[in-house]
């Protein structure tokens, strides 16, 4: 998003520490039915933070993951706080337990029925003029199956709720194109599993700023967990 | 009132033409306005609706014949003359946007001046090195039953200023005001067999001063063109109020009638029988009223009936009367008919809260551009009907024309699906003034006399087009264009006409001293923090309205919630209209072929 209140701008070291992360310690202990792996991230924010990763994975193929941080002194706004990873552009089916059908978001999601929802990947990508954000399953996704034709995917469960962002092109992709027919065939599904995203604002979009309830400061430690597992048909 | 000889042209006394550096001049020889009445020969074809079915309708749209030139020294200067062969020409749709046919381009700026890029001008001139002129040309001939008929010719609009010349001699034909209608008596012009109709259209005129709308800037003939002709009597103006009473159970119709004797014809007697006709087709009463037209060109009339426990209209059911207006001849010949569809509604203010019928109401508003990708504003009434469903859809109970009146069938179907209208005059001055100004400097419309009848008649235009709608409950005097006496002129003119609706002017908030030219407090995109001061301030107050706010295009409209919170807590918060329905973007297609949608910016030029 262009303009606004220049979160783009005023935020960019979190942007900047989303791609340039140093891995500064990997620790794995073997706990018989489950391995704990323990990962610490230096995040190059303007001053040092610290992402630690907890992956407890399970001999049963379910992995619990639980995400801490620790954001430096002095920091900007933080736009949003999770993990990305992704798929192959098969697994495109979405069915999810929270608010829907239509996108949420911290601060506009007063119409989302949490409900069992449905949705294609390709179809989470709202037309908006300028290609943007969107298709965001906001707080409270209890869980969410992304899944080939086949039943064959991936299915995350927020402990208790998290955010999930599914869409055919990754963030950076998006705010590089002008117009949809600007962005690159995609070949994939970018998902994000987020504790929180800041809101969207809109009292106007030259200057105000996301009201401060919807948005995360960088004063305090954030944590979250959600469980990964894999879903086959075989 | 009707001109019914030629024109006897006089060019303006200082040396300018009419669309330049002539901000008194705004129309020649132009018909008053009026509440479009199409007449129709019986009772059921009144009663259909379909203009285009009327024995008394010619349609006008369709291929003209046109040339475009880059500035008015490059027109054709004769091109009008019966001689004149156009059959070279282009052909070109009518209505439409000349830059979406092909010529010129589409340019979107927001506050700044459009031909800020070509030229450096002050109020009241026009530009002269770049100001893009289409002429037009159609022929037509005209039924045998039209022969003996006064004929009217109507334009629904265009944009910005025109000229219409009939068989070679100038009708008098020039109007302003881009968004409402223009309408010429061609009678003493028309002649046997073809006729030929030239209309020279100005990118910009001096009023296009008045005309700085934060949009898409195009041209040419965008809305209809027709012919009408006038029966030996013909409902030419009309009036119908609705009040309830003090229960807000029985109301007062009055209808007011305003019939032409065009030829003045002899009427030994002659009547207009006003029955009020309920959804379901009942007759709910009946009047006749005898007509004096003995010798006279016209007659006023007016008729007030008691209906006892109508059905009121409200957003929530719109429930629609037929007035139908007979008008008859000697020895009760049937002449003409007319059918119009009303609702019983009382808007107004109790204890500075806006009431309807009795009741607070809340806008849950937005503002629209009347706009679509393929036309522009050159709309068609398939994408108002897609608009008013969506908005009804998702519970929208209220619309801002912003910033201009809109196509005529927008008002009937805000009538009929239930939307509550801020009609807005077609005025906005934004690149005359900046925000935190203290006093009028060169700001127009402000003080300035040279602009006082320009933007009166704008007003008049669209109060007498419009002033039938129930739907339409405020009255807005323009957008963005700071304050000064003439908006207290206008405030002033809407007021007295029209008692049953109430006037706004967000442009009050910047400057004080106008504060009496509108009724209600408005305001843009203030926080919900702010709405909550002003509720709480002490003391009377005008109500609230946010007349744009929760700016939502992109991904956006965040905590709205807060807002309508506001809205059901304190009374004189009244609701707001969100900025705005849908984006105004323009199909268009790459050079590969590859169809997108373009929006600000993509065709050129400054967007600011």
């Amino acid at each position: 998003m262009i303009g606004g209140s220049h979160v783009n701008e005023k935020s960019q070291e979190w942007r900047k520490a989303s791609l340039d992360r140093s891995l500064i310690n990997l620790d794995v202990k073997d706990h018989g039915s489950y391995a704990l792996v323990d990962v610490y991230y230096q995040l190059f924010t303007s001053s040092v933070s610290t992402a630690a990763i907890r992956y407890k994975v399970h001999a049963s193929h379910q992995i619990e993951v639980e995400h801490l941080l620790q954001p430096g002194n002095g920091l900007s706004d933080i736009p949003e706080i999770g993990m990305r990873f992704e798929l192959d552009q098969s697994f495109d089916l979405l069915t999810w337990f929270g608010k829907g059908p239509h996108e949420t978001y911290w601060d506009r999601q007063k119409s989302g029925k949490v409900a069992i929802h449905e949705g294609k990947v390709a179809d989470q990508l709202q037309p908006y003029l300028r290609p943007q954000e969107s298709g965001n399953k906001c707080g409270g996704v209890r869980w969410m199956e992304i899944t080939d034709k086949q039943g064959n995917g991936i299915k995350i469960s927020g402990d208790p709720t998290v955010e999930v962002n599914a869409l055919p092109f990754t963030p950076f992709e998006l705010e590089e194109a002008s117009h949809h027919y600007k962005l690159p065939k995609s070949d994939k599904v970018s998902v994000r599993i987020n504790g929180w995203q800041m809101g969207v604002g809109g009292d106007d979009s030259w200057g105000q700023p996301t009201h401060p309830e919807f948005r995360m400061f960088a004063n305090q430690n954030y944590s979250y967990r959600f469980t990964l597992e894999g879903l086959t048909t075989k | 009132m009707f001109n019914k000889t030629k024109l006897t042209y006089t060019p303006p006394e200082n040396g300018y033409p009419e669309w330049n550096n002539n901000p008194e001049i705004f129309q020649l020889n132009r018909m008053p306005q009026h509440a479009l009445a199409i007449p129709f020969q019986d009772h059921d074809q009144a009663l259909n609706y379909h203009n285009e079915k009327s024995p008394f309708y010619k349609d006008l749209n369709g291929k003209w014949k046109f040339y475009f030139s880059e500035n008015p020294d490059q027109r054709i200067k004769d091109f009008y003359q019966h001689d004149y062969d156009v059959s070279k020409w282009d052909n070109i749709k009518v209505p439409a946007h000349w830059q979406l046919e092909g010529y010129d381009y589409p340019q979107y700026v927001n506050t700044r001046y459009p031909w800020i890029e070509h030229e450096d001008i002050q109020a009241p001139f026009a530009p002269t090195n770049y100001n893009p002129v289409g002429q037009y040309v159609t022929s037509f001939e005209l039924e045998d039953t039209w022969k003996e008929k006064p004929v009217i010719l109507h334009f629904a609009g265009v944009e910005a200023a025109f000229y219409v010349w009939l068989n070679g001699e100038l009708v008098g034909g020039y109007s302003e005001d881009t968004f409402t209608p223009a309408e010429f008596n061609l009678t003493p012009y028309l002649q046997d067999g073809k006729n030929k109709l030239a209309v020279e259209v100005y990118r910009w005129a001096d009023a296009s001063w008045l005309e700085d709308q934060d949009f898409w800037r195009m041209s040419g003939i965008f809305r209809d063109v027709y012919l009408y002709a006038i029966p030996e009597l013909h409902l030419y103006d009309h009036r119908i109020r609705t009040s309830l009473d003090e229960s807000y159970q029985n109301a007062t119709l009055e209808v007011q009638a305003y019939v032409l004797n065009y030829f003045k014809q002899s009427f030994q007697t002659s009547k207009l029988e006003i029955e009020l006709v309920s959804a379901e087709n009942q007759s709910v009463t009946k009047q006749t009223i005898e007509l004096d037209l003995y010798q006279k060109e016209s007659a006023t009339v007016t008729i007030t009936t008691n209906i006892s426990e109508p059905r009121q209209w409200s957003a929530e059911d719109p429930y629609l009367y037929t007035v139908v207006f007979t008008l008859k001849g000697e020895d009760d010949q049937i002449v003409e008919v007319f059918a119009t569809k009303i609702g019983f509604r009382q808007f107004e203010m109790i204890d500075n809260i806006m009431h309807i019928n009795g009741k607070r109401i809340i806008f849950k508003g937005t503002n629209r551009h009347e706009f679509s990708a393929d036309h522009g504003r050159a709309v068609t009434e398939q994408d108002m009907i897609d608009d008013i469903v969506l908005m009804k859809k998702y519970n929208i109970n209220a619309v801002r024309t912003s910033h201009y009146p809109n196509h005529p069938k927008w008002y009937d179907l805000c009538d009929q699906y239930g939307l509550y209208v801020i009609d807005e005059t077609n005025l906005e001055t934004h690149g005359t003034w900046r925000y935190g100004q203290q006093t009028l400097e060169n700001s127009l419309p402000g003080s300035k006399p040279e602009w006082t009848e320009n933007v009166l008649d704008r007003c008049k235009s669209m109060y007498e087009r419009d002033k039938n709608h129930p739907s339409i409950v405020i009255w807005s005097l323009g957008n963005e264009s700071f304050g000064g006496d003439n908006f207290l002129k206008m405030h002033d003119f809407y007021r007295s006409e029209d008692p049953t609706r109430l006037v706004h002017y967000e442009g009050i908030f910047h400057y004080r001293p106008s504060d009496r030219a509108s009724d209600m407090e408005s305001t843009m995109y203030r926080s919900p923090q702010e709405l909550e001061f002003y509720a709480n301030q002490p003391g009377e107050k005008k109500p609230y309205i946010l007349c744009e706010y929760s700016h939502s295009m992109g991904n956006s409209t965040g905590n709205l919630h807060k807002y309508t919170e506001l809205f059901d807590r304190y009374p004189t918060l009244q609701g707001g209209f969100i900025w705005d329905w849908k984006d105004q973007a323009l199909r268009h297609h790459t050079e590969e072929g590859t169809e997108f949608l373009a929006y600000g910016g993509d065709f050129g030029g400054i967007t600011a």
